[in-house]
This record gives C-alpha cells, structure tokens and sequence, in this order.
C-alpha cells in the first residue's frame, strides 16, 4: 500500500477505535452518586427511610427574595476537584478521609454542601466541593463561596435514598445552561444524613 | 468482562499505574539484560566493546532523562491544555477507553516512527537509538536528544479525540514498555499467530538490520499488522547485522548521543547549496548516504 492509502486507511481505523471508546458499554452518563459503601459519613442510608413526606423548612442560609432563592453568604470548606460525576465516590473518600478538615470542626457539624459547577458540555464532569459551613469551623480554613445567583429547589427538603437523590437530577431543565447544583445534606447528632435537599441555578 | 472493562479509574489511578509501570519495568528490563550478558559470556560472545556500548547505552538514558526532567511539565501541559479546551468528546476513565487508547497510540506510534526514518532531521535524533552495533535491551534504552519531541505530534490528536492525557501518557508507555523487550536476539521466533499479529523480536532485529532488503522495514510497536496493511513488512530470514552507516565506532556516550546532530550539522556546513540543505533536512538519510557514495566515487 502507497503512502496516501495507508494514511486514508490509517484514518478509518482512528475512526473506527475512537467509536468503540465513545459507545462502550455502560458508558459513564451524567448521573451523581452521591455516596457510596465507603463514605463513612453518609452511611446507613437505607430504603426504608425512603420517601417521606417529612418535609422540613428549608436551610435558614437560604433567603426568599421575590421567588427566587438565594445562599446567604454561605462560604464552605472541604474538598474539591474536577472529577467525573460518576468517580464522586473518590471525592467522598478523600472527603472522609481528611483528618486536617475533620480537626477544623468546632463541634459535630450540622450539614454538609455539594457544590457543582463548570459543567462539561455533556454533564459527564464538572467541578466540585465537598464540604462544611464555615460557620461551624475554626477560622482560617481554605473557603469556597457559593454562588450568590438565583436558585430553585429541584427536591425540597426531606428524606430520600441514594436513587432518588440521583432521580432529582432528571428535573434539571437540560434545555438551560446550569450554572450550579448546590446539594445540601442535614446530619443528625451520629453525624448520618437526615434529610437533604437540592438546588439549581441556571445561568 | 464487560464489568471490569467499564469499571471508572480515577485519575490518581491513571497516573498511578504509569509510574509503576515506568519505573518497575526500568529494574525489570535491567534485570533481563543481566541474564542476556550471562548468555553472551556462555556462548562465549562477551566483549569489552559489547560491555562499553551498553554502558554507553544507559549513559544516554541518563542524559535522556534530565532533558526531560526540563521538558515534561511543558509536554504534558500541551497535551493537558489541548485536552481542558479543544476535544471533541470526554471519555470515560476505562479499562476499555485505555485499551482502545493502546491500540490508536500503537498506530500512532507506527507513523511516528516511519516518520523518524523518513527526513534528516528527525533521523538525526533517532539514528542514535539505531547506531549500535550489538543489539540487546540495552539498545532499547538508547536515546537521541529529540527522542522527546516527535511523539508530542504524533499522540496530541487523542487528546483531541477525547482521551485523557494520562491515558495517553499510560498508552505510550505500554508500547514503549513492549518495544523495549523486543531487543533481544535470546528470542528466535514465537509461534506463527503471535508472529502474525504482534511485533516480536524477530521482526524488530529486521528493523535495527543495515541488510538492504531489511532498510526501512518493520515499524510497528506492538501490532505487527500496521506494517503489513501499509506494505512495509519484511520477514526475518538471513542473518541481520546492525548499525548503521556510517559506522559511529565508539562506545563515548557523549559523542554516541550527539552523533546525528553532529553529523547532520557536518553535512549542512559543507553542502554545496541551500537546496542541498533543505534536502538534507527533509529527505530520507539514504538519500544524503547515496549523494556522498556519488561525490567518493
């Protein structure tokens, strides 16, 4: 074979290859997991405490201005990274893992943010936070300010397994550009998720 | 299967594995190449130049490497911006993606090669990995001073496609790692399957060959098949000698390194005009070879 056929047919081959990487099997979609078997803070959340209509008011940091919502000034401290929505699990072992951020706290902390934001184009990546109020931490911590745009509630506060939380991610109106998801998780005194609730804000 | 080739690495994993790879297959190859030594000094093949050239062999690793200690962060910040800004798809951090990602680095490294032996300047770089006259796995690890820059071209268009660049990273170093352990003459031939579709020692001793039906011959990594598709396969069947030629003579791993550049530099100060010169830049070595053989005769 000459030199432009083996480049011609080198090309087809690259085309070939790289189809087979983009459909593979189970191929990684834009769906969060927000814990998993490891994550020793979010831990024993089983189905039965599955949908419930024990809906709560919503996080005091959050304020109503004329239908739209808005964090208060919330700042948070923990771990971030540029990571795949479906490798979470690995930011969630590096968040409970963190002995230096668990030392910061003053006391048991009361919640837990999840802040995504500079989504990739098919949602499969993004940036994100992992972390405590700083209100409920020793000063001088690395911070991470929450976005002060507008938020809508895509699940309202209350109790929802793992699936479900995941299933909230499909109300999200893909036909706007998101700028962020903030997910707020509520612990009870053995530092176990109670209830959560879930934010977007389009840019 | 499917379960373990969809399964998502991190990318601390990607980078994990590569390192390893790296650095543990570098104490593994050394250690073959004690027991090839062995095998010379029974068949009675051991020699003092044999000894020097492989010295020389790892002194041009050494110097290879602090170059690219001053280049790496450059190299894989190309392939890290290329990748944040401008490709195509995001694939996902696989077993299956790093596999797909092997085999296109494979072809990629098919043309890159051929691309070395294909111009005077690339050839002066990679003639030093071809200039010894023995050929053993030392060999594998004896580097030219450009030997860093061309496959930056020829594997930054995966990053395009999608691949993460420590998936790339990992790739080159799998055909690297495979490369390596072609340099061996311990190895006569494996079965006819394995012949048939991956690069083995037998084709890769055609490719160090100065034979002349063996010049420019048999480029592949790992998949032998690239060579045979694109007709540039010969089969292993009279004794190879190796080298090249001119002969470099010399076991000094400063004049070893340097010995393409400074021949190419020799070359384009005594070229008779700036044609010549362009020539000699971009036309295949055998073609400045043949210009000399014309002017001696």
């Amino acid at each position: 074979m000459s030199l432009f056929p083996s480049v011609v047919t080198s090309l087809a081959i690259v085309c070939l290859i790289w189809s087979l990487a983009t459909f593979q099997p189970n191929n990684a979609v834009a769906s969060p997991i927000l814990t998993n078997t490891s994550n020793t803070v979010l831990t024993k959340k089983t189905k039965e405490n599955a949908p419930t209509a024990h809906k709560e008011q919503t996080t005091e940091q959050v304020k109503k201005v004329s239908n739209s919502l808005y964090f208060d000034k919330v700042q948070i401290s923990g771990v971030t990274q540029k990571t795949y929505l479906n490798q979470l699990p690995n930011l969630w072992k590096d968040f409970n893992n963190n002995k230096a951020l668990q030392k910061s706290l003053k006391k048991n902390p009361s919640k837990i943010f999840v802040y995504y934001r500079d989504f990739s184009s098919s949602y499969e990546s993004a940036i994100v936070s992992i972390g405590f109020d700083t209100q409920e931490m020793k000063p001088n911590v690395n911070k991470t300010n929450l976005p002060t745009t507008p938020f809508s509630v895509l699940v309202s506060r209350g109790k929802y397994d793992d699936s479900q939380l995941k299933g909230a991610w499909n109300k999200i109106d893909y036909r706007q550009s998101v700028l962020a998801v903030v997910e707020v998780h509520y612990l009870n005194a053995d530092s176990t998720v109670d209830n959560s609730e879930i934010f977007v804000s389009y840019k | 299967m499917v379960e373990f080739l969809t399964q998502t690495f991190s990318t601390d994993d990607i980078w994990w594995l590569e390192t390893w790879l790296d650095d543990w297959f570098l104490v593994i190859a050394f250690g073959l190449f004690l027991l090839e030594l062995l095998r010379y000094a029974m068949k009675k093949q051991f020699t003092k130049n044999l000894l020097g050239d492989s010295v020389a062999n790892y002194v041009t690793l050494v110097i290879f490497i602090v170059i690219v200690a001053f280049v790496a962060l450059t190299y894989a910040g190309i392939f890290l911006y290329v990748y944040d800004n401008f490709r195509i798809i995001e694939l996902p951090l696989t077993p299956w993606t790093i596999l797909c990602c092997v085999i296109l680095a494979d072809l990629a490294y098919y043309w890159e090669h051929r691309f070395l032996h294909s111009n005077g300047l690339a050839w002066a770089t990679h003639t030093v990995h071809h200039s010894s006259p023995h050929f053993n796995i030392s060999v594998a690890y004896r580097h030219g001073p450009l030997d860093w820059l061309f496959p930056l071209f020829f594997h930054l268009p995966l990053a395009l496609l999608g691949f993460h660049p420590f998936i790339i990273f990992l790739s080159e170093v799998i055909v690297q790692v495979f490369q390596t352990l072609l340099h061996t003459e311990v190895v006569k031939k494996l079965p006819k399957p394995v012949e048939a579709v991956f690069n083995t020692p037998s084709h890769h001793r055609v490719h160090h060959a100065t034979n002349r039906k063996y010049l420019d011959k048999n480029y592949a990594g790992i998949f032998i098949i690239w060579d045979r598709m694109f007709g540039t396969f010969a089969k292993e069947e009279e004794p190879v000698r190796y080298g090249v030629f001119p002969r470099i003579n010399s076991i000094n791993p400063i004049k070893i390194f340097f010995s393409g550049f400074t021949k190419l530099g020799e070359q384009l100060i005594n070229a008779p005009s700036w044609s010549y010169r362009w020539n000699l830049l971009v036309k295949p070595p055998k073609w400045a070879w043949e210009q000399e053989q014309k002017k001696n005769s």
